[in-house]
């Protein structure tokens, strides 16, 4: 199939090179960390977050999610665990925290910096992912006694992601993209 | 990047942080704080233990009596004791352990999960609505 020619191109080779980076980015940090052993199942630092970030602020928003869903994927086939339910829930927690932090960027990037950005990503991650554990997999109210724990955690975890995210775009900006 | 700032330093970040993630940050504590607060004030010392398989309850036991539970869920066993007032999993078929990671549990409300075998131990407190006092 030709396109005609003043159609513009969206998916270009430079753009396809660039969400191939951050989405092997992504899948690096993202098993990296799943072999770090954790104190509490439910802590973990969410450090594949910035990838997305990286393609929240150097590409666009659905570049963002272009990354996020293959790299849960792909993520998933690796450590073998593909269509079970952690996948799904990092599926869509990975998914609500785009979004959110997608619009918070594109209307209110004024108002929020990354930092602002990125607790806010983290915060909405946690909550979807123990929302849909109780809704979905427990069916138990008292699911969300962990909620406290989580928000205040991600509060530390967002601002890491943040901190790297922000260091990696000052300097990427110049050179790749 | 043309300046050597040192974009490690925490007066460089300061710098970057706006009001609105100050505010966002002040929000998000407070939440945090406020949730852990109530939460906590509505728990109960526990009293039972209910044991769900695939969503049934199947056990409902005792605390203060020392007791072992193996049941079968979706993936295999999942063994259960209970002793001085507190349960726990020490074995299961799973294949990242959270549930026996999650260690002891003993207050109305806590629970232990097991999402591969479909597992969920809660300890369960004397029915709601158990004033000390009301205040006017």
């Amino acid at each position: 199939m030709s396109l005609p020619n003043n159609q513009k191109r969206t998916f270009t080779n430079s753009k396809l090179a660039r969400l191939s980076l951050l989405i092997g980015l992504g899948l690096i940090l993202f098993l990296v960390e799943s072999f770090i052993p954790r104190p509490l199942p439910w802590l973990k630092p969410g450090l594949a977050h910035v990838a997305t970030l990286l393609a929240i602020y150097l590409m666009s928003n659905s570049a963002a999610m272009i990354v996020v869903v293959t790299r849960v994927i792909v993520g998933s086939l690796l450590l073998g665990s593909l269509f079970n339910p952690a996948f799904m829930l990092a599926l869509a927690g990975g998914i609500a925290a785009t979004s959110a932090m997608g619009l918070v960027y594109r209307y209110f990037s004024r108002t929020f910096s990354i930092f602002g950005i990125s607790i806010l990503g983290a915060v909405v991650h946690n909550l979807t992912q123990l929302s849909l554990v109780a809704l979905l997999l427990v069916h138990r109210i008292e699911t969300f006694y962990l909620a406290p724990f989580m928000i205040l955690t991600s509060i530390f975890t967002g601002f890491i992601v943040a901190f790297v995210s922000y260091l990696l775009i000052s300097r990427i900006r110049l050179t790749i993209f | 990047m043309q300046n050597r700032t040192n974009i490690f330093s925490l007066s460089q970040i300061l710098k970057i942080i706006t009001p609105g993630d100050k505010i966002l940050i002040v929000l998000i504590l407070a939440l945090g704080i406020i949730s852990l607060i109530t939460l906590n004030h509505v728990r109960q010392p526990g009293e039972t233990v209910t044991i769900e398989v695939n969503g049934q309850a199947l056990y409902h036991l005792d605390l203060n009596t020392s007791q072992q539970v193996t049941v079968t869920g979706s993936i295999g066993e999942t063994t259960i004791k209970i002793d001085h007032g507190a349960a726990r999993v020490t074995y299961s078929d799973c294949p990242e352990k959270i549930c026996i990671k999650t260690g002891k549990i003993h207050r109305a409300g806590q629970v232990i999960v097991c999402v591969p075998n479909r597992v969920v131990v809660t300890i369960e407190g004397k029915r709601k609505n158990q004033f000390d006092v009301i205040t006017q």
